[in-house]
């Protein structure tokens, strides 16, 4: 059981992954929103407390996701990570609350990483990289994060809110 | 609870020093691994072909259920356009004919002209066709996986063609898998020709859903809805594959691409093989091909053998 618990989360990113990488023809504006989505999966999974996502999965999640989009290496793994890594302090310095709280910190999460993914993307290619498509990406994450986390919530077997919480 | 709350804080102190070093070498290594990729280090390169080639038969089911899904809802979308389809269709067979007969004249002249001129007939081309298995989108790339590698005879810098027209160049081939950067990715730029003039310009991809033209000659005749093909130049690439038509102002022209590159499905792999790109591939001849056909104006017929092959031949293609 102990084991499950820190596997499946890594299981469930990698899975995510992969089939956000898969051809489900989205609109040319809405490009961003997929890998986008794993966002919200890094978040959920890291400010969960009966579960375990190691930063080493989360790079790897990352790495794969940098492959299969072509991209250059090191760019998924870092917005990742910096996700990962402001769950982790909602989740270490944050009281306890509702779901209302989780979503609000979860949307400065998704405009913080919108903008350092634009931001390393521009400082990647030297230019100003089109912004649109990452506010759209962002904004639908944030509408969609709800719809996401509960059924989250409900396949990890967990029965209240309070999954979400600091552990007593 | 308090104390449960204390030995959790007390344990939480412990960790952070652990963790939080390997938090900032991740941070680290993301860095360096861009600073590599952005300097095109060939070990980057080699990996990434690797893992590609490794993940593809687990992209190949993944992708599966999302081909399925998409097939469904078109035919969903056909059924109920049905009638309208069909009034259109009825409409657009008798255009076709007008133009049947005179597409048959024209070819008898043609040949008479050829005869004439004693014309040397243009390089027959083999073609693979596969379906795409992985969409790679983000900011810093616009390209597909294809099912269709070195094994089939694919090789890097080959054109790659749906049934609306050309798509992209295979960048990366793997034994297996082949990576398709499309014409709006921010690194693409195809040297073009544009209307009935035949004005050379460069395509250029900059990530937005209609690359735009660059390099067009001031004050050239180039009008909206102006067809808009692949000129050869530089020899990567055959002549004639048709892109699309202009759109936009005048100021900064923009392709709207015939083919719709965010719903890529089947795909052609033409094996045009410039001295260029023979001389930068070094791997193994093609052996047979998947679909090959040695006649004249092989890239329509691909493009036709796809148009077969999708399951809807929407008012989008007709349209045209």
């Amino acid at each position: 059981m102990r084991l499950t618990r820190k596997i499946l989360p890594s299981l469930v990113l990698l899975v995510a992954v992969v089939i956000a990488a898969v051809p489900w023809a989205l609109p040319e504006t809405a490009s961003f929103i997929l890998p986008l989505l794993l966002i919200i999966l890094v978040f959920i999974l890291t400010v969960q407390r009966g579960f375990e996502l190691p930063s080493l999965s989360v790079f790897a999640g990352g790495l794969v996701m940098d492959i299969l989009t072509a991209g250059p290496l090191g760019y998924w793994a870092a917005i990742f990570l910096l996700t990962h890594t402001l769950a982790r302090l909602y989740r270490d310095r944050s009281a306890p609350r509702e779901f209302g709280g989780l979503w609000v910190a979860f949307a400065g999460t998704a405009i913080a990483v919108s903008v350092a993914g634009w931001a390393l993307a521009s400082l990647y290619f030297v230019r100003i990289i089109d912004w649109q498509p990452m506010v759209i990406a962002s904004a639908t994450a944030i509408f969609l994060f709800p719809i996401i986390a509960w059924p989250m919530r409900h396949s990890l077997g967990l029965t209240n809110m309070a999954i979400f919480a600091r552990r007593r | 609870m308090r104390n449960g709350r204390t030995a959790y804080s007390s344990q939480s102190r412990k960790k952070p020093s652990m963790g939080g070093w390997l938090l900032f070498a991740l941070y680290f290594a993301s860095l360096v691994l861009l600073v590599f990729s952005r300097l095109e280090n060939d070990h980057i390169r080699e990996v990434r072909g690797l893992f590609t080639e490794l993940i593809s038969p687990v992209l190949h089911a993944a992708s599966q259920p999302a081909i399925y899904a998409r097939r469904s809802k078109e035919q969903l979308v056909d059924y109920l356009d049905l009638f309208e389809e069909l009034d259109r269709l009825k409409e657009e067979n008798q255009t076709l004919r007008a133009w049947e007969l005179r597409a048959q004249r024209l070819e008898r002249r043609l040949e008479h002209m050829n005869a004439l001129l004693n014309a040397v007939e243009e390089t027959a081309l083999k073609f693979a066709s596969g379906h795409v298995i992985a969409d790679a989108r983000g900011p810093f790339a616009k390209s597909v996986l294809i099912n269709l590698g070195r094994k089939q005879g694919i090789r890097n810098g080959y054109a790659v063609i749906n049934g609306d027209g050309f798509v992209g160049r295979v960048v990366h081939s793997g034994d297996t898998a082949a990576r398709v950067i499309l014409i709006n990715d921010l690194n693409s730029r195809i040297p073009v020709v544009v209307g009935p003039a035949a004005i050379r310009a460069v395509l250029v991809g900059d990530n937005a859903d209609q690359p735009r033209l660059e390099f067009l000659p001031d004050s050239a005749p180039v009008f909206k809805g102006d067809t808009v093909s692949t000129s050869g130049h530089g020899g990567m690439l055959p002549r004639g594959l048709q892109i699309g038509a202009i759109a936009g102002s005048s100021k900064k022209y923009r392709v709207r691409t015939h083919a719709t590159l965010g719903e890529l499905e089947y795909v052609s792999v033409l094996f045009y093989d410039s001295p260029v790109v023979a001389n930068q591939n070094t791997g193994p001849a093609p052996r047979v091909p998947v679909l090959s056909k040695r006649d004249r104006g092989a890239p329509n017929k691909a493009a036709a053998s796809l148009r077969n092959k999708h399951v809807k031949a929407k008012s989008r293609v007709h349209a045209r």
